[in-house]
Order: structure tokens, then sequence, then C-alpha cells
């Protein structure tokens, strides 16, 4: 059972901090976070973890003079004296010029991001699911991994300037991966889930389709890296996605130029296909209407079919490039200049998975990737990562053999040029930040996509 | 931490296998400063409780931020709750194996307490370094760093362990991007990825001389800009510990985790090929590849008394003369398995539950002269400092970039490279390894940032190292 603080509770403390002090503008960041996570692996829990958080996050500012302090002790004792730790080291401080201070009062909209079924949800509920998950493995001779976890918590940001912004979150995730027990190769399968609703959850459908993967992916056969169309279903596409949207959107990544939008705005820098939006107010979980500085979250439209169109800016970037802050800033418990998109909704196409798989000759189908990095060359994003828990040799249109891992390296510049299709549906998919925001993506068809190595026995 | 006690009695009270209960106080200071301004001055406290509970042979977990007495009961009422849920799909009852049972204490030892340091000496300290690396009109945006962290802990246990620490650590370091055109190039001191962090005192920032390398490091953002692109090919690299350390932790740190050996990481990071019967059995790698873990080396980023299962710090061999020989383990592994636990058992704060984690995984240095192994490669690269890590989900197929590249001809150091990059298979590329230089290139470089588990934790792990050669590698920007 979550256990609120509560709005009123954090306005009255954080009223009472400010009252402390009238020679410095005060901004406090409450952010409560209970956390439940049931872990699985070779067929039985081997974690079951529980952990329950509060973090007030302390920054006061007189021009452009700052100090921030940070707690977890969540009375009146403790966040005065945070309060103090962060007025000395404003003391101490050299200025930062160009602060703007804290954001004046706004009207937010209205997102529901809380769920009381997925605060209350426990335990012994996050056991039965793994339970049914493991039996589900049986029947198929297949050992089941992952974790079952929902969250629960609440945000606020209040500052001296009249700023109060609160917001309740609940969020659950479960992932899968289903394994054969070959000694050589052994197969697996993944499938994953997230929302904010746990009575709507398709746990059945989740692990199933993990199982389902895995037995399709026995006796692997291996084969050479080169060029190939892939079919990236979006659990593969969201990661590249991912990292684009680290190494390209903030407007400090375009400030430093080394974002592949920097200097490059209204110039077309990648494929029609790709429209890439970042909307808290839509798709298939809501976000957060304010940031972490209390300024209301605008939608933007990062990319538009290809063309370089808009970052996200905090208060602090703004002021620096002389623009209006996109409410996306990451707020005290950051460095001011911080701000990324939370929300990123990728464009969908008109093919269904199947009939995107059904238009390859002779490409490739992949679940997902392991371990993309993408700061090979931000300029170009060129990204690299392993296919993982399923990849498979589609010709004429059918599965015809389930393939040993191959690496990928290229530029998603030019990758996602060579964007033929996407689905017409968009998978919801988490990210650190999943109780917060999250990722909506297709899964994509792409001509020529180059693979660069292949895994190794190893021993 | 007085209340811990209580919490243990009250599940011997309630019936359990075992429990232990640990309270973490951190106390954490961050300096940034971006293009000259000091944009982050930021101190944080944070401090709770973790108990974790074995019931009906299953484990359960839960902390609680409170240190109130009555809190932390019901926190370890609740993790008796979910140990007993977990029971529900055990296979296997868990046992732990047998250990020393410690009563003691432990505190890093230090000459100058980080915290003591006055902020303006450390801001201007900051300030000298950014008014050197950003005095070039290619330089467009740089950033200096420096931390510290006090960790206070305290460890009891059903067994009768009733152990206290008081960790310190310092670091420091600084970054910067240069531009000219479409072109985009960084060069880090002393690594990348906020620099370098030891269990020491501002002594360990001090000794870094963070000015004296400035100049250099600046420089060399600016030549990276107009140095030819890594050619692509087979090529012998050498590569600086600075990069090597990234290059252990990844395939052989990781890899050596025994509980992900045995599978309880597959979901997420991977699993592994270093599997039990390969233990005696794996040319890991040549004969000069001699990898050690240990929590012991002075002022390594892994070095501490105590892990959080209360196991006493040591140090195992996991590569010996090439030939893989040990695992990080855990009490529970210990039991699984029969290796012994080694004082790898690591939590993120009191709200995570222990996993193995590295603490310091060292290749220990050779003999070489890093001037006589540049003389002695004909047609090599010279590869330093980590620009991006990509691994498989076995361990076994790995892809890293660095920042600087230096082509070496005829024994010489020829002309610089930007974007070198290399890949290999991970016992093919150690068994290719034919050079290590000796002690007076070696260090054990920290990083605070590793990544494991569900839900994500972070560990400070370190990793000794001394500019190495490897024959025949594939390299190149794209290969």
């Amino acid at each position: 059972m979550s256990r609120m603080i509560g709005q009123d509770k954090f306005y009255a403390l954080a009223d009472e901090i400010i009252s402390k002090t009238d020679n410095a503008d005060v901004e406090i960041n409450f952010f409560h976070n209970e956390n439940a996570l049931t872990r699985l692996a070779n067929s039985t829990i081997h974690q079951n973890v529980l952990k329950d958080s509060t973090d007030i996050t302390i920054r006061v500012s007189r021009g452009d003079q700052i100090g921030v302090a940070s707690t977890n002790v969540v009375t009146p004792e403790g966040m005065f004296d945070c309060l103090m730790n962060a007025l000395e080291i404003m003391k101490s401080s050299e200025p930062l010029e160009g602060f703007p201070g804290p954001a004046e009062p706004a009207e937010y909209k209205t997102n529901d991001t809380f769920v009381q079924a997925t605060a209350d949800f426990g335990p012994a509920e996050r056991a039965k699911v793994a339970a049914e998950a493991i039996a589900r493995g049986k029947e198929d001779g297949l050992i089941l991994a992952g974790a079952v976890e929902n969250t629960s918590g609440e945000l606020a940001i209040v500052n001296s300037k009249g700023v109060r912004a609160y917001q309740q979150l609940a969020s659950y995730g479960c992932n899968f991966v289903a394994m054969g027990e070959e000694k050589d190769d052994p197969p697996s399968g993944y499938a994953a889930l997230v929302g904010r609703d746990v009575s709507n959850a398709d746990f059945e459908g989740t692990y199933d389709r993990a199982c389902r993967k895995a037995v399709l992916a026995r006796n692997p056969v291996e084969i050479e890296p080169g060029e190939y169309d892939v079919v990236l279903e979006a659990a593969a596409f969201v990661e590249l996605i991912e990292w684009f949207n680290y190494i390209s959107f903030s407007g400090q990544a375009v400030q430093d130029g080394r974002s592949p939008l920097a200097g490059r705005f209204g110039e077309k820098i990648t494929g029609d296909m790709v429209t890439i939006r970042d909307d808290a107010y839509s798709g298939n979980m809501l976000g957060l209407p304010f940031d972490f500085e209390g300024v209301p979250r605008q939608s933007l439209t990062l990319i538009d079919k290809g063309v370089a169109n808009a970052v996200t800016q905090s208060r602090f970037s703004a002021a620096k490039e002389g623009v209006e802050p996109t409410g996306h800033g990451f707020g005290p418990g950051s460095m001011p200049s911080q701000s990324l998109p939370l929300n990123i909704r990728f464009n969908t196409g008109d093919h269904s998975l199947d009939e995107m798989v059904k238009k390859l000759d002779n490409g490739i189908q992949v679940t997902r990737f392991h371990y993309v990095n993408g700061l090979l060359d931000t300029r170009k994003a060129v990204m690299t990562g392993m296919t993982r828990d399923g990849a498979w040799i589609i010709e004429n249109g059918e599965v015809k053999h389930a393939i040993k891992n191959l690496r990928f390296t290229d530029s998603m510049l030019e990758c996602w040029k060579r964007i033929e299709a996407l689905e017409n549906v968009a998978h919801p998919h988490g990210a650190w930040w999943s109780a917060i925001g999250s990722y909506d993506v297709p899964a994509a068809l792409i001509r020529k996509f180059v693979f660069t190595g292949k895994t190794g026995k190893g021993s | 931490m007085e209340h811990l006690p209580a919490a243990i009695d009250r599940l011997k009270q309630l019936g359990c296998d075992y429990a232990d209960a640990r309270w973490v106080e951190r106390k954490n200071e961050t300096i940034v400063l971006r293009n000259g301004r000091v944009e982050a001055v930021n101190r944080s406290t944070d401090s709770g409780v973790g108990i974790r509970v074995i019931a009906d042979g299953a484990w359960g977990f839960a902390g609680v931020a409170s240190l109130a007495e009555g809190d932390i009961i019901a926190t370890a009422e609740k993790a008796l709750e979910i140990a007993k849920a977990s029971a529900t799909t055990s296979r296997e009852k868990v046992k732990l194996g047998d250990v020393e049972i410690y009563q003691d204490t432990y505190e890093t030892p230090i000459e100058k307490d980080p915290f003591e340091i006055p902020l303006d000496q450390k801001i201007q300290l900051l300030t000298k370094v950014n008014d050197i690396i950003s005095d070039h009109e290619k330089v467009v945006a740089t950033e200096a760093n420096c931390g510290a962290l006090h960790v206070n802990k305290r460890f009891v246990s059903t067994e009768g362990a009733d152990i206290t620490q008081h960790l310190v650590e310092s670091g420091a370091g600084y970054q910067v991007t240069t531009k000219d055109g479409d072109e985009v190039q960084r060069r880090t001191y002393p690594n990348s990825f906020r620099g370098d962090w030891a269990t020491r005192g501002w002594e360990h920032v001090e000794e870094m001389k963070l000015l004296d390398h400035a100049e250099k490091i600046r420089d060399e953002a600016v030549l990276l800009l107009t140095a030819d692109e890594c050619p692509s090919g087979k090529r012998d690299i050498i590569i600086h510990g600075d990069q090597l350390a990234l290059q252990i932790h990844e395939s052989n740190g990781h890899p050596v985790e025994l509980d992900r050996v045995l599978g309880t990481e597959i979901s997420l990071a991977g699993g592994s090929f270093m599997q039990p019967e390969l233990i005696g059995n794996l040319k890991y790698g040549s004969d000069v590849v001699n990898i050690y873990a240990d929590s012991i080396s002075p002022g390594g980023l892994g070095t501490f008394g105590y892990d959080d299962e209360g196991v006493k710090s040591t140090r195992t061999d996991i590569v010996k003369n090439g030939l893989f020989v040990g695992y990080l383990s855990s009490r529970e592994c210990q039991a699984l398995t029969g290796h012994p636990a080694n004082g790898a058992m690591r939590a993120d704060g009191w709200q995570n539950m222990p996993l193995i984690r590295m603490i310091n995984i060292n290749l220990a240095p050779g003999d070489w002269e890093l001037e006589d192994l540049i003389a002695d490669s004909d047609d090599a690269i010279f590869m330093q400092t980590n620009k991006s890590w990509s691994i498989d989900d076995r361990r076994v197929n790995f892809k890293f970039g660095c920042e600087i590249g230096w082509e070496i001809k005829g024994g010489k150091l020829h002309r610089p490279l930007k974007n070198p990059a290399y890949t290999g298979i991970t016992p093919e590329f150690w068994n290719s390894c034919d050079a290590v230089c000796n002690e007076k290139y070696w260090h054990i470089w920290g990083i605070p940032s590793c990544g494991k588990g569900e839900p994500m934790q972070s560990a400070h792990v370190a990793h000794g190292a001394s500019p190495t050669r490897f024959r025949s590698v594939s390299v190149g920007g794209q290969s």
C-alpha cells in the first residue's frame, strides 16, 4: 500500500522553509518515490525489493549567486538544515552569469498520471505474475527471467515566486526473457510492457510472446556481417531513438556543438519518414505537465519529416539563447543548463509488423539490441550495438531460421534515410525516467542496415 | 545507528532463516564549472536503513529513509512479508556459505578531508583549469568538476556481525570540446566521464596536477580537428591505462560476477561466457595477462574494510598467467558453487539489496618501459581515453571508441588520428596481448558509475592498468 505524503504537507513544509529567509529566492523540489520490484531468474524469484525514498532539493539564489543542497530528511528540521547548507554554499560560490532565477507562477494543463490500483499492486500479486510466467515457460521447456515492477510517487515544485506544482505518478512495468536450456547457443526471447494502469496490463500476452520467440530462436546459424534489409521491432528501434534523444535534443548539446542538430535547424538531416515529437499530453503514457523548474511543459516537434526543427531549453539555456524555456529543465537537482525530452513520440506508419516482415525478400528481423552506444561520433549520430534475444533471417517474407548475434555500426542520420516503412502502432517503452515519461515507438523497416561484426563463442 | 539490533531482534522473534540490517549515510559534494561558470555547487545528505531477510528459503528486502525505531521495525516486517511472497516460486531454498563473523570498524585512511577544503579553493582550482583549456578560438565548451563523498555505515546480522565503516572518496576531472565547421572533438583529463576517483582525501586531487596537463589536453582537442581519420584494418594497438581500465571492466570484471554467470542478470545485463566448467581450463589471455580482484589496494575506489554482507576485504586471482582461475563471489554463490565469498557484495546506498559488484579489478603490471614498447612497434596505433563502449550480452564481442589515437611508424609516434576505435572477441583479444608496461606507468583508475541490476544500482569500482600492447586487432571508426 502506497503511503502518499500529499500536496498539502509538501506545500506547508515548503512555505515554512521559504519563510525562514527573506534575502534569497528559494526553489524546493520534492520527489517521493515508492518502488517495488520482483525479479526472477532461473525460473525462481531471486530478488524482491521495496524502497521508499523522498528526495528534497533546495536551490537558493540572490541575483546570479546560487547554492544547492539536498536531503532525504522530510522534517522541518531536516529541511531547515538543508536550507542553511544551500545558503552557505551560495555565499561561497561564484556568480552564475545569466542565471534567470526561479520561474514565475503559471497555469498547467491537467494530466492524470496516477492509478491507485498500480500503487497498491503488492508483493503477492507480483509473485503471482512471476509464477504464471514460470509455468508458461515450462510448457516449452524454457527458463524464465525478468522483472515485475510497480512504482508510485509524487512530485512537488514550489518556489518563493509563488510556483506551486504537484503531480502524483504511478506506473508498472515488466520484462521477460525466456531461455532454452541448451548448453551451446541457448535460444532466448524477450518481451516487455510498461503502463500506468496495472489492471489493464497484459502480463500473460507479454510472457507468452517472450516464450514464443525463444522457441523460434532455437538452432541459430551464423551469418556474415554486411548490409541487410531489416525489420527492427519497436524494442530494438527504441534503443536507437533513446540514444539519439540523449545526444541530440537538449539545448545544451546544441550550444556545445555536439548535437547532430547544431547549426542545421531548418535543414534536412535525415529521412522523410522521421518525425519525432516530445509530447507529455498524448501517447500511451501521459507525462508531467510541468518541468522541474515549474515551467509548463510544451509539446515540441523536434524533427519534422527529416528536418531539424527544435530542441528543449531550460530557463538558463533559454536565457543564453534569447528564447523561451520549453518546460524541460531538470531544475535544482541538476545543472541549470540541463534539459531533455522525457516523452518522445516517433511517428507511426501504415503497416502492421507482419506486413513489414513480408516485404523482406532477404533480410533480418531483430527483437532488440544490447548495449547500444551513441558516442562514437555524435555529429553523425554513429551508433554501435549487438542484437540479442532473437534475430531471424527472413526469406521471401517468411521466417527462415534464427541467427546468432550481430554487431551493427552506422550513422543514424544516414540509416534513417533508408526507412521504408513504419508500423501503424506505437508501443510504449520505459527508460530510467519511466515513472515520469516514456517513449512511444513503432517497428521500422530499414533498407541496407549495416552489420559490422558477429559474436564469437568466447571459449 | 542504534536501532538496527532492535530490527534484527524483531525478525528473530517473528522467525526467519537469516537477516541483516544496514544503515547507510552518504554526504556528497559536487562542483561543476561549465564554460567557466559555476553551474553546480551541490551538497546532499542521504540516510536510511535497508533490511534483507531470508524466510522460508527466499529473499526479501525493504528499505526506508527513516531512522525512527518504529519505522525500521515496520520495514523489517515488510521485508519478511516480501520474503514469504518470494518463497511461493522458489525452486531451491537460499543458503549462505559460512564465513567468519566480525565485530569491527574500518576507516579510509586519508591525509586531507575533502570536505575540509574550502569551497572557494576548489572553485579557484577549477577556474584556473578553465582559463587554460578555454584559451583557444576553436574551443566551444569546457567543463571542470570535482567532488567528494563521505559514507558512514553500520551492518548488523542475526549471526552476530556488527561492523561500522567510514569511507571517503575524492575525485576530479575536466573536458574540452573543440569545433571547426562540422567537426567536433573532445579531450578529457585525467579520464573521461567525471575524471578519476579514489578512496583518498583531497591529496588525490592535488596529485592529479590538473593545471599541469590542461594546455596539452586543450591542444590535443584542437589538433584532433585536423587529424586524419583512424584507418580501418588489422593493426597492433597499444592501449593507454585509462582506456584499458574500461576494457578490463567490460570484458573481465562483469563476466566474472558469479551471480551473473549463474543467470541472475540474464534479463537485463545479460550472462557470461566465463562459465564454471572453464575455471582452470580457459586460456583467457596470453601468459603475460594476470588479473586479480581486491578491495585492499590503497586508494582504489573499490577499497573498503567489509562488503555489504559483512565479508572482510581480500584479494582473489581472476586470471593467472593467462588462465582463468577465479570469480567475484557472494555467500549465496559460495553455497551454490563452492567459490568463496570474497568481499564483492555491495549495495548502492541503503535503498538497494547488495549484488556482486566489481571491486578493484586490476591487470598486474608487466616489465616494459613505454618508450621501449613504442620503439618495438613498427606499425601500430596508440589509443587513449574512452569515448564509447559496447559489448554483447555474454561479454564476448566488444567495440570501444577512444578520444585520440597516435599512429606509430617504425617505432615512433607518427601522427594523431581522430575517432580511433577497435573491436574484438574477448579471449582472442586478451590472447593477443604480448606486452604490459611496468608499475611506473600503472595506476588504479576509479570509475564512480558502474551500472547493474534492477532497480539500477551504481557502484564505485576501480581498475589498475598500465599501457599494454595487443597484436593484430581490428581497428577503424566504423569497423
